[in-house]
C-alpha cells in the first residue's frame, strides 16, 4: 500500500496474463493453441521491464459531472460516476519498458505474424501489470474499479497532467508525445476511487 | 581571464545543489515554476545562488533547468533574467564559474518519440544563443535520460559557441540510461563530440552512484562529476522530503572523490547544508590525476564495443557491390530489405554492421543517412558508416546515435581534409586506407609510413591516434601472387607500432573459385598477425569457424562456451534431399511451417517451372488458408504465419525467374497516413499482397499526403491502400485521397484501419472500403484481373 502518499518500484516479468483477455487481443478462439506463441512469448518476456508509480490523492468535486483530483477540474460523467463521490483516489501508471517497444519495431521487419501475436501478447502483459500494480499500490484498502483516460467521455487530453502528477517521466520513464500517446506505447494511467 | 578548461584537471569544483528543494522553503507555490522566479523574484533567486556560494559551491547553475521554447514563449527573458540572477550573486569573483544549466525538453526524440533530432537541436541552439550573448562562464547540460537527446544538446552547444560543455546524465540502479545507455556508450560518444567533463545527476541517491563510478573512471579521459540527489523522495502531510541527511550524503561523497571524481555537487533534495559537508568533508582529499584511457571504442546508443582486446567482426553484407537483390532494394527505397540484411547479420554474432549504399543512380547521402537512422531503430550494434562521399558522411554522422566507426580516410590530402573535420566535430573511429597520391604502396614498411602521415595530420585536427584504425588493403591474389603476404606484413608491423588495424578479408580471394578456403585461412593468419577488425561474411560457416577457434586457442573463450554454444548450433548446409514423408509446399504453408515452405520450394525448383510452382502450390494454399480465415476456420495468427511462409517460398522461387517475369504493373503502395503511427494492419495488408505475388511499395506509417502523391508519380502506380488506427488522423486520410484525386486520374484509393467502416469511407470519397487484408487481396485481384 502507498505510505507517504507516493509509491513507486519494479513488477516481475513472471506476471501471467489471463487466458481470456490473451485470446481476446489475439482475435482467436479458446481453441486456438497458445502453445504455438511460446516463441513469440519467450521474445516479450525476455524484454519486460516493467515499473509503476502511484499517488493518493484528495478528490473534488466543483459541479455536477466534474472531478478533480489535483490537476485542476475534468468535466466527465463517466469519471464522475466512477469516482461515485469519495473524497479520496489512487492515480497510478504502469509501464512494460523501452525494450518493448523496440523489440515490436524490429519484429515488424522481420515478421508480421510475431508483430502481430507479441503486439497482443504485450497489451495483455499491460494489463495484467495494471493488476499487479493496482494490489500492490491499494494493499487491503476497498475500492472502486479502476478506469483510464481515453475511456467513454474521459478525455485522452488530461494524460500530460495525469503523467506530471505521478512523476512519471522522473520516475518510471513514461513521457507523452504531441499526439497524446505515451512512450513507451504499452504504458496505462489509471484512476482508482477509494472506498 | 578564466581557464576553466584548465582548472579542471588540476582543482576540485563544486557544483551548487538542488534549487527547487531550496525555493520551496522560500515559498514558491504548489504547481509554481522555479524559473518563474527570475522574473518575480530575482532577489530570492540571487540569495539561493550566494547561499551555495557561501556554502563552498564554485559553479552556480542558472535557473533555467526548465526553460526552452518549447514550454515558455518568453525564454529569452527567462534565460537573461536568470543570467542576471546569477551574476548578481557571483558579484565578479573569479573563482566562481556561472553555468548555463539545460535540461531535458521534456519530449522524447524519433525513433522511440515523436521529437525529430533536429528539433531537438534547434530547442536547444535557441536556448543556448539566449545564455551565450548574456554571459555565461560554461554550459551544464543535466538530467538526461536519454543519449539521442544528449548529443542534440551537445551538437547545439558546440554549434553556437566555444564555452566548455559538462554533461551529466540520469543512470538508474542497473546502471543504464532509460533508454539503454551503458556508461561506456556515454563517455565514448560525448568524448568524440569533445566535451570537458561528464557524469552523473539525480536519479537516485550517492549510494547508487557508487555502484556505477568506477566505469567511468576505468573508461573516462575526463574529469567525473555527480551530482547526486539526497536519497529518495516521501511525501509527509503533504511536504516532499528526502531520507539521506547532510552528514550521510556527504559520507558518500566522500567516498567518490576517493575513487576519483573531481567535481561534486548535488541535486533534488539537496540544500547549501549538504554542499556545505560535502566541501568540508572533501575538499583535502587528493585530486586524482586525470590520465587519458588508450581505449579505442565505438558505440551504439546502448553499449560500446572495445576494439584492440579481441577480434571485431564487422558484417560486410549491406553493400550493393555484387548484390542484385540489394540494389534493387536501394532504387525502390526498399529499408525493409536492409532492415533485414542487418538483423540477420546481427543475429549471426557480428559485433559491428558496415553500411554501404553507393549507387550511381540514388541520392546516396539521404539514402545513408535514412539506412543509418534505421538500422538503429531495429538494432543496437555500432555502425561503420561507409562512403567515399564526405556529404554522405556528414549526414549519416550527424544523425548516428553514438560514436560510429568511418570508412573511410586515406593519405591523399583531399581526402583527410574532408573526413578529419567531420571526425572531430561529431566523433568517430576512422579507417584509414594505407594509400595516396602514389597509389599503393607495394609493401609493408610504405603503407606503415602512409599511416604515420595519416596520424600524423589526425592530430593536428585534434583526433587522437586511438581514434584511427589502419586498413592496410588487401589485394587478390589472382592478381597480385604477394598481396597477401604483404598484407599480413603490414598487419604485424602495423600493431608493432601501436596501430589499431582492420582489413576486408574476402578482396583476397577475389577472382578465384572455392573463396572460403582461402579467405577463412588468410584470416586465421590475419588474426595471428594482429588483426583487430575483420569485415568479413557472418554468413561464411568457414570464417566463423575460424573466429570462434581462434578465441579458444588464444584463451579469450573461457570455459570454451562461446564455441559450444557456436558449433551446436551451427545449421547443417547439405543439400536439401527429398524423402518420403516430406510435406509439400501446399501443406506447409497451409500449415505454417516455415522451414518447410523453404526446403519445398528449394526441391520443387529442380524438376518445375517457377510460374507452375506459383500456381499450382503457392497461390492455392493461401486461397484454402484466406477462405478457412473468411470461414472462421482459422484465425489472423494462422494466416499471417502462412502468408509468411508463401513469401519465404515466394523470394524463393521469385530468385528462379527470369527478371522481366516479376509483374511490377500490379503494384499497390500502401501507406499509414499522416499523424498515425500504428502500422501493424498495413504490414498484415502487405505481407498477404507480396504472398498473393503484388509489388508493393510500403510508405511506413505517419506519411504525408505529399509523399504519397510523389511515391504515385515516381512508380505509376494505379493502387493505392491507406491505412488509420486513430480518429484524429481521418482527417489526413481525407486530405491524401483529395491530394490524389486532384493531381491523378489514377490511382483507386482503397482504405482500411480500425476507426473506419464503409459510411466513413464514402465521406472521405475512398474508391474502396476494405475490411480486413483478405478482402484487400480479392480487391486487388479483381483491379488487376488477376485470377
Amino acid at each position: 500500500m502507498i505510505e507517504n502518499s507516493f509509491v513507486c518500484g519494479s513488477i516481475s516479468s513472471d506476471i501471467v496474463p489471463d487466458i481470456d483477455e490473451v485470446v481476446a487481443r489475439l482475435r482467436v478462439d479458446k481453441d486456438f493453441s497458445l502453445g504455438s506463441i511460446k516463441k513469440c512469448r519467450d521474445k516479450l518476456v525476455k524484454s519486460l521491464d516493467i515499473k509503476y508509480v502511484g499517488v493518493k490523492v484528495d478528490v473534488s468535486y466543483p459541479d455536477k459531472d466534474v472531478s478533480d483530483i489535483g490537476f485542476g477540474p475534468v468535466k466527465s460523467s463517466l469519471m464522475y460516476n466512477k469516482l461515485k463521490g469519495c473524497n479520496k483516489a489512487f492515480v497510478f501508471a504502469v509501464t512494460l519498458g523501452h525494450d518493448v517497444d523496440r523489440l515490436l519495431k524490429r519484429l515488424s521487419v522481420t515478421s508480421v505474424y510475431e508483430h502481430y501475436v507479441v503486439d497482443a501478447l504485450a497489451s495483455s502483459y499491460a494489463e495484467k501489470a495494471c493488476d499487479a500494480a493496482q494490489n500492490i499500490i491499494k494493499g487491503d484498502m476497498a475500492c472502486y474499479n479502476r478506469f483510464s483516460p481515453g475511456y467513454g467521455d474521459i478525455s485522452l487530453e488530461i494524460q500530460p497532467k495525469v503523467l506530471e502528477l505521478l512523476g512519471a517521466g522522473k520516475y518510471i520513464n513514461i513521457v507523452i508525445g504531441k499526439n497524446l500517446l505515451m512512450s513507451p506505447t504499452k504504458s496505462i494511467t489509471a484512476f482508482m476511487g477509494i472506498k | 581571464m578564466k581557464n576553466l578548461r584548465e582548472i579542471i584537471k588540476n582543482k576540485r569544483l563544486y557544483f551548487d545543489g538542488g534549487f527547487g528543494t531550496v525555493v520551496q522553503s522560500m515559498g514558491l507555490k504548489n504547481g509554481e515554476a522555479p524559473e518563474m522566479w527570475n522574473i518575480s523574484n530575482p532577489d530570492k533567486v540571487a540569495d539561493v545562488h550566494r547561499a551555495y556560494i557561501q556554502a563552498g559551491s564554485n559553479i552556480i547553475t542558472t535557473n533555467t533547468f526548465g526553460v526552452n521554447r518549447e514550454k515558455y514563449n518568453n525564454f529569452k527573458e527567462l534565460i537573461t533574467s536568470a543570467i542576471d540572477c546569477a551574476k548578481k550573486a557571483v558579484n565578479g569573483r573569479e573563482d566562481v564559474f556561472i553555468a548555463f544549466d539545460i535540461g531535458p525538453t521534456g519530449r522524447l526524440l524519433e525513433p522511440l518519440g515523436d521529437l525529430p533530432f533536429e528539433d531537438a537541436v534547434s530547442i536547444f541552439s535557441d536556448s543556448i544563443k539566449a545564455a551565450v550573448s548574456s554571459g555565461v562562464d560554461l554550459i551544464i547540460i543535466e538530467t538526461m535520460n536519454d543519449a539521442y537527446e544528449t548529443k542534440a544538446a551537445v551538437v547545439a552547444a558546440k554549434e553556437n559557441c566555444d564555452l566548455p560543455v559538462f554533461v551529466t546524465n540520469v543512470y538508474d540502479k542497473s546502471g543504464k540510461l532509460m533508454t539503454g545507455a551503458n556508461p561506456l556508450a556515454m563517455i565514448s560518444m560525448l568524448e568524440g563530440l569533445g566535451v570537458d567533463a561528464i557524469g552523473m545527476n539525480c536519479s537516485f541517491g550517492p549510494d547508487v552512484m557508487l555502484d556505477i563510478v568506477d566505469e567511468f573512471i576505468k573508461y573516462s579521459s575526463l574529469p567525473i562529476i555527480t551530482n547526486p540527489n539526497a536519497g529518495l523522495p516521501k511525501v509527509s502531510d503533504g511536504q516532499t522530503y528526502y531520507d539521506i541527511d547532510e552528514k550521510t550524503f556527504a559520507g558518500y561523497m566522500t567516498e567518490l572523490a576517493k575513487r576519483g571524481v573531481s567535481i561534486l555537487g548535488g541535486c533534488c533534495g539537496t540544500t547549501p547544508e549538504y554542499i556545505r559537508e560535502t566541501v568540508f568533508s572533501t575538499k583535502d582529499i587528493p585530486l586524482r590525476n586525470i590520465e587519458p584511457r588508450d581505449i579505442t571504442v565505438v558505440s551504439s546508443y546502448t553499449h560500446g564495443v572495445i576494439i584492440g582486446d579481441e577480434p571485431v567482426l564487422i558484417g560486410e553484407r549491406i553493400n550493393p557491390t555484387g548484390k542484385s537483390k540489394l540494389k534493387e532494394a536501394l532504387r525502390i527505397n526498399n529499408m525493409n530489405y536492409i532492415l533485414n540484411e542487418g538483423i540477420k547479420q546481427a543475429d549471426k554474432g557480428v559485433h559491428i554492421l558496415d553500411v554501404n549504399v553507393g549507387l550511381p543512380e540514388i541520392d546516396e547521402a539521404e539514402m545513408m543517412k535514412n539506412a543509418v537512422y534505421s538500422l538503429q531503430t531495429v538494432t543496437n550494434l555500432p555502425l561503420q558508416i561507409d562512403s567515399a562521399s564526405p556529404k554522405a558522411l556528414e549526414k549519416a554522422m550527424r544523425i548516428y546515435n553514438g560514436k560510429p566507426l568511418i570508412n573511410s580516410v586515406n593519405g591523399e590530402k583531399e581526402s583527410m581534409e574532408s573526413v578529419f573535420p567531420l571526425v572531430k566535430k561529431y566523433g568517430g573511429v576512422v579507417i584509414a586506407l594505407t594509400m595516396d597520391e602514389s597509389g599503393i604502396p607495394d609493401n609493408a614498411l610504405d603503407r606503415l609510413n602512409i599511416a604515420q602521415k595519416i596520424a600524423s595530420v589526425a592530430k593536428t585536427y585534434g583526433i587522437d591516434k586511438k581514434d584511427i584504425v589502419v586498413d592496410p588493403l588487401c589485394m587478390a591474389v589472382s592478381s597480385d601472387s604477394h598481396g597477401a603476404m604483404v598484407t599480413l606484413e603490414s598487419v604485424r608491423l602495423l600493431k608493432e607500432h601501436g596501430f589499431k588495424t582492420s582489413l576486408g578479408v574476402s578482396n583476397v580471394s577475389f577472382g578465384l573459385p572455392e573463396r572460403g578456403k582461402i579467405n577463412s585461412t588468410f584470416f586465421a593468419n590475419a588474426l595471428e598477425n594482429g588483426l583487430d577488425c575483420a569485415i568479413m561474411n557472418p554468413f561464411s560457416e568457414s570464417m566463423m569457424d575460424v573466429y570462434y577457434t581462434y578465441r579458444v586457442l588464444h584463451n579469450l573463450d573461457f570455459g570454451c562456451a562461446d564455441y559450444i554454444d557456436y558449433v551446436s548450433s551451427v545449421e547443417k548446409t547439405d543439400k536439401p534431399v527429398l524423402k518420403d514423408s516430406e510435406i509439400t509446399l501446399y501443406d506447409a504453408i497451409v500449415k505454417g511451417l516455415k522451414d518447410s515452405a523453404v526446403n519445398s520450394a528449394k526441391i520443387l525448383l529442380e524438376t518445375e517451372k517457377p510460374l507452375d510452382i506459383i500456381n499450382n502450390q503457392i497461390i492455392p494454399a493461401l486461397d484454402k488458408v484466406g477462405v478457412d480465415f473468411e470461414n472462421k476456420k482459422t484465425y489472423l495468427p494462422q494466416l499471417l504465419i502462412s502468408a509468411e511462409c508463401a513469401s519465404l517460398a515466394f523470394d524463393i522461387i521469385k530468385d528462379a525467374m527470369p527478371k522481366d517475369s516479376i509483374n511490377k504493373e500490379h503494384a499497390v503502395i500502401l501507406a499509414t497516413v499522416k499523424g498515425d503511427i500504428h502500422d501493424i494492419g498495413k504490414n498484415i495488408v502487405k505481407v498477404l499482397l507480396e504472398s498473393f505475388g503484388f509489388c508493393v511499395y510500403d510508405l511506413g506509417k505517419d506519411v504525408s499526403a505529399e509523399k504519397i502523391c510523389q511515391s504515385v508519380k515516381d512508380t505509376g502506380c494505379r493502387l493505392v491502400g491507406l491505412s488509420a488506427l486513430m480518429t484524429t488522423t481521418v482527417p489526413s486520410m481525407e486530405e491524401a485521397i483529395s491530394m490524389l484525386h486532384k493531381e491523378f486520374s489514377t490511382p483507386c484509393v482503397v482504405v482500411g484501419g480500425a476507426v473506419l467502416n464503409e459510411e466513413y469511407a464514402s465521406m472521405i470519397n475512398a474508391d474502396k472500403y476494405c475490411f480486413d487484408a483478405m478482402e484487400t487481396v480479392r480487391f486487388a485481384k479483381e483491379f488487376y484481373n488477376v485470377k
